[in-house]
């Protein structure tokens, strides 16, 4: 596949994480600005500010998703840099608070972790005179590195992960996954019989088109494509039939796409947006709707050929054909609770002559490889009892910080035991000594 | 002949043919029994093995908890020649079965509000606002409940109101008594066999009973052959009669073991099943099974103890004999002594002793009542302690597989910290205080196991799959409950500590600014609990992530669950970090305590009020008016602790602003 345009990765943290980085390490410098901000980077008074902003958001974010759901609440509290919450007082009278979001604590927690955590307890470590102390500092210092790693994992798992699904029914393979939120426009050669050669525009590139138009074209590509009227949750419905049309609704060819309330749960909207193909040397305009609802893709003719362009899920390579044998689910005996669910595989990897292997994906037991894994996630049709044939969902998930985490538990586990050990340790010494002091008193 | 015989019943069985004419048989018009259900009977009894809730255990686990959700209590009180006495579950639900009209007459359904039965129509004259009732009693009214209950059961839940709440709930526990009178109907089915008939041979007082027709089977089926048009006509009449009592039998009480191996067919067989399994399939066990139970039938009506005790004996052989061939009974005699020991109940008794032993050491003369207090308290948590091991043996699981396990989990932890506590800070005031904590969390275990009898009529329940996982229930949820156990202990001390002030004032004032050295005390236990929780809660919380990386694919997704375990962890740091860096002194230590008591409840049982999220297997409901009194209580310690602080800042004590 080949992507037009890709600005999905790093966003805005590179300007904040680059000055915060210049100044933290003005500060190891120990002199100066540098030696006041790291006072203030490093302080107690700015862990416990971020700790409790944390703290609040996660109350706010846990309690929002009754009411919008888990997406919008995780876009809203956790993957912000500011937010505002408003809160319904007794009397009707809505109060608007701003709150930072969970981005900008997270990376201030994670800059005074560095700052306070390691760098002023690593130098307190340093001049600490009592092998006690310094093993307790020690101790600590390891801590708060097993929590720098935690948030880092997180940090990487935000910007450079891919998630979606594979769903088979049993004998179907699969090469790619698909995305459960991010949406694609493709355009590929609607003649090509053998391998197709897509153009993709990400989401990213049109996500922000619900006023505005955008042009996009490449080379290759024997036209124009303006895209315009992008809603995240649509529907295609004919102009003028029974169903009122809102005054926004975009026209085309008789048929209106209609904006929807979004829905809480993410994986129920369906995006849409209007789209103009403009043929090279051409005055022609041909207008097309391209909505996540429809299973052909809309064809037209450019350059003397034929076109297709279609709005889907975001699609990702696997890195190796999975084509699903058999999929087994057991109830406990006389109740409908899910025992096992388990799905049969074939893996071959791709570009690889050894032989396909059987595996065997359950809960709890994925399947790993090259950097991808697969997840027992859900199976179907689970309201048809008399089904003959089943399909599997694998939730597919490609993490550079997969394993992070667990180096994490261990680091904090260790340490964290150890550090209250020695205070434990050392204040029972004290009781005892002043036990002993009083007693010869 | 013979195999058409067969086919002809099996056909009337799958209801090709005529019409229902099985009656039950009819017990004395006056319900009594002759003989009482003797402690060697219900040993015999309890430990019938059968199939419930996707498990295998013994009748006394599943008489237990019918009768907790039907009537909030363990025993049935009853009127016997003019005196109260009270008999156990497994007597009440022996009644149920062989004198079903005498367990009418007890009040074992609980109607929370009364006002329920007024507004279809009973009269109330004898009755509290919260009461138990008889099938017998309310038979006037069942027609008008269960039509009430469809009209409600029609409405979404959120639009109903208390009172109608309340009413389907009581229908459906109606319902459930109403079934439970009905579980030997397919024991007790028969036909009309009038003198002279080609079955006259096996009939008793002109009825032919069907389990007899299926013990006799042969023989039954060569007389109906050689009888010709009628042998066709009784044959047409059986079929009919087993189609019913096959469909009367179908209840939740699976007590045959099937024929098939354990892999093959894991599904036991109700009593209807049982029936239609010795025509189909000649399936032996469902036949001695049926026999086993129509011998004791006979012998209970008869007043016969001992015929009784033997058909019981052989019931539970029968069964047990199958269940151990299928490797299934593995745990049904333990479970049985498990329950009958009633362990939890004696760590409650042992911890109310424990605190009024502890509350009288504390008074001047009487420290020997000290030893007393460690050793009530360690009886209760070594009560716990095994009680919680035997119930990990008999489930195959870690201790914490459920809301209602967490329970005796942090009632035993909260103790056991409580006793190092007071003796790392030689506090023993701290040792009544390890016994309230164990009383209060008992007493909600208890409250839990009822909300376990109704949902689901047992506390020790089958995983769904996605937590089908020993090592990670060991690790993340002991590790995070021991977080909970932890911040709600540090939540008591913090408490004490708020509530004590003004006693602290009065003895500074007395004696000066060392005197409340306890008090001082309890502050660095604060310190040092809140700490220790932080270990486990932060270390589970990421465990919890790692799991959900194995099952769900990603490490964290802000589901309400994970963000419960968070702001646990969040609030202990900012507790930490704010008394390391002096932020708060030692009444901020303890009021961020206070507000740490209720973020544990939030995240224990707020979260699952939500309804949303992946843990959707801790839902519970009816949490929400306890956690806003909970909530309200911590409030108003807050709000406490502040005018303390208030008022000594006011007068200008070095004490209130050292200690703000």
């Amino acid at each position: 596949m080949f992507a037009l345009i890709d600005l999905h990765s790093l966003d805005g943290t590179i300007p904040f994480w680059a000055c915060m980085g210049l100044l933290l390490i003005a500060g190891l410098a120990n002199r100066g600005l540098g030696k006041s901000l790291m006072g203030i980077l490093g302080s107690f008074h700015l862990a416990v500010g971020c700790l409790f902003g944390l703290f609040l958001i996660s109350y706010f974010g846990t309690e929002a998703q009754v009411e919008i759901g888990l997406f919008a609440a995780t876009q809203k509290y956790f993957e912000s840099w500011l937010l505002t919450e408003r809160f319904r007082t007794p009397l009707e009278f809505v109060i608007a608070v701003p709150l930072p979001g969970g981005q900008l604590l997270m990376s201030l927690l994670a800059l005074n972790l560095m700052a306070g955590g390691l760098v002023r307890v690593g130098r307190s470590f340093l001049s600490a005179q009592n092998n006690r102390r310094k093993a307790l500092l020690g101790a600590l210092m390891v801590t708060h590195m097993g929590v720098v790693v935690l948030l880092a994992a997180g940090l990487v798992k935000l910007h450079f992960s891919e998630t979606g699904h594979v769903t088979l029914y049993e004998g179907e393979s699969a090469t790619e996954f698909v995305s459960f939120h991010e949406w694609e426009v493709v355009i590929h050669d609607a003649a090509s019989e053998t391998e197709v050669e897509e153009w993709i525009i990400p989401e990213s590139d049109f996500a922000d088109l619900e006023a505005d138009s955008r042009t996009f074209n490449a080379p290759g590509l024997p036209f124009e494509l303006v895209l315009e009227h992008y809603a995240a949750n649509a529907r295609p419905e004919v102009a003028g039939g029974s169903v009122p049309i809102a005054a926004d609704a975009s026209v085309s060819d008789g048929w209106v796409l209609a904006p929807k309330e979004r829905e809480p749960e993410n994986e129920r909207n369906v995006a849409g947006l209007l789209a103009k193909i403009r043929p090279s040397g051409s005055a022609l305009t041909i207008p097309a709707i391209l909505s996540g609802f429809e299973r052909y893709p809309f064809t037209f003719k450019a350059g003397g050929k034929d076109w297709a362009v279609s709005l889907r899920h975001r699609r990702f390579s696997l890195p190796g054909e999975i084509k699903l044998l058999d999929f087994h689910r057991e109830l406990h005996p006389g109740t409908g609770m899910p025992r096992v669910f388990r799905s049969d595989v074939e893996w071959t990897e791709a570009d690889s002559s050894a032989p396909p292997e059987k595996i065997r994906i359950a809960m709890n037991e994925p399947l790993r490889r090259d950097g991808h894994a697969l997840f027992q996630a859900n199976w179907g049709p689970q309201n048809d009892p008399d089904a003959q044939r089943f399909y599997s969902q694998l939730e597919v998930a490609r993490n550079p910080s997969d394993h992070w985490p667990t180096v994490a538990v261990i680091i904090i586990g260790l340490s964290l035991s150890l550090a209250l050990g020695l205070r434990l340790l050392a204040y029972m010494r004290q009781q005892a000594s002043r036990r002993l002091r009083e007693e010869q008193a | 002949m013979s195999q058409t015989l067969n086919l002809v019943l099996v056909g009337l069985c799958l209801g090709w043919c005529a019409p229902l004419q099985a009656q039950a048989t009819q017990q004395d018009s006056t319900p009594s029994r002759s003989f009482e259900w003797s402690p060697e009977l219900i040993a015999t009894a309890e430990g019938l093995p059968l199939q419930h809730g996707g498990r295998i255990k013994p009748l006394r686990t599943w008489a237990d908890f019918k009768l907790l959700a039907l009537s909030s209590g363990r025993k049935v009180k009853i009127e016997q020649e003019g005196e109260t006495v009270k008999i156990d579950a497994v007597a009440w639900i022996l009644d149920c079965m062989f004198f079903p009209e005498l367990a009418m007459t007890y009040p074992v359904l609980i109607c929370d509000d009364t006002s329920v039965l007024r507004a279809v129509g009973m009269d109330l004259e004898d009755h509290g606002r919260r009461d138990r009732f008889s099938l017998q009693e309310l038979q006037g009214v069942t027609v008008k409940l269960m039509q009430s209950a469809r009209r409600i059961q029609a409405m979404d839940e959120g639009e109903r109101t208390r009172e109608e709440t309340q009413t389907f709930d009581f229908a459906l526990r109606l319902r459930t008594l109403q079934g439970l009178h009905r579980l030997l109907a397919p024991v007790h089915a028969e036909i009309s066999a009038p003198p002279g008939s080609a079955v006259e041979e096996w009939a008793v007082a002109g009825k032919l009973n069907l389990v007899t027709v299926l013990a006799n089977l042969e023989e039954v089926r060569d007389a109906l052959q050689s009888a010709g048009e009628e042998g066709q006509r009784v044959a047409s009449d059986l079929g009919a009669a087993l189609e019913a009592a096959s469909l009367s039998g179908a209840s939740e009480l699976s007590l045959v073991p099937p024929a098939g191996t354990r892999t093959d067919d894991e599904e036991w067989l109700d009593l209807g099943e049982a029936l239609a399994a010795v025509l189909t399939d000649e399936h032996t066990t469902s036949r001695e099974v049926l026999v086993a139970l129509k011998t004791a039938q006979d012998a209970a009506t008869a007043g016969d103890v001992e015929d009784l005790q033997v058909a019981l004996a052989r019931l539970v052989e029968v069964t047990s004999q199958r269940a151990t061939a299928r490797g299934e009974l593995r745990t049904v005699a333990s479970e049985v002594s498990f329950q009958n020991a009633g362990l939890f109940i004696w760590a409650l008794v042992l911890f109310i002793a424990a605190f009024l032993s502890g509350v009288l050491a504390l008074l001047p003369g009487t420290r020997w009542l000290g030893w007393s207090t460690w050793g009530l308290l360690a009886g209760g948590a070594g009560a716990l302690l095994v009680g919680i091991s035997w119930r990990c043996w008999i489930n195959g699981r870690p201790p914490i597989t459920t809301l209602y396990e967490t329970t005796p989990f942090i009632g035993v932890c909260g103790v056991l910290l409580s006793m190092g506590v007071a003796r790392i800070q030689r506090q023993r005031a701290l040792l009544p205080l390890g016994a309230v904590f164990g009383v209060a969390i008992m007493f909600l275990s208890l409250r839990l196991e009822q909300l376990d009898a109704v949902s689901t009529g047992d506390s020790i329940k089958n995983l769904v799959a996605v937590l089908d996982t020993n090592f990670w229930l060991s690790t993340h949820v002991t590790s995070i409950t021991f977080g909970y156990c932890a911040g709600l202990f540090a939540w008591a001390l913090a408490a004490t500590w708020v509530l004590a002030l003004p006693l602290v004032q009065i003895r500074r004032k007395r004696h000066g600014a060392s005197a409340a050295g306890w008090h001082r005390a309890l502050t660095r236990s604060i310190y040092g609990v809140v700490a220790f929780g932080l270990m486990f809660s932060l270390v589970g919380t990421i465990l919890g992530g790692i799991w959900a990386n194995y099952s769900w694919g990603r490490f964290w997704g802000w589901d309400p669950k994970e963000n419960g375990a968070l702001v646990i962890v969040l609030w202990q740091l900012v507790i930490l970090h704010a008394r390391q860096g002096g932020l708060i002194k030692d009444l901020g230590l303890a009021l961020t305590t206070v507000v740490l008591g209720s973020v544990v409840v939030f995240s224990w049982f707020g979260v699952n009020q939500l309804g949303v999220g992946l843990h959707s297997y801790g839902f519970t409901t009816g949490a929400a008016t306890a956690m806003t009194i909970w909530h309200s209580m911590n409030v108003a310690l807050i709000l406490w602790g502040l005018v303390w602080w208030l008022l000594a800042y006011m007068k200008g004590s070095s004490s209130g602003k050292r200690a703000a």
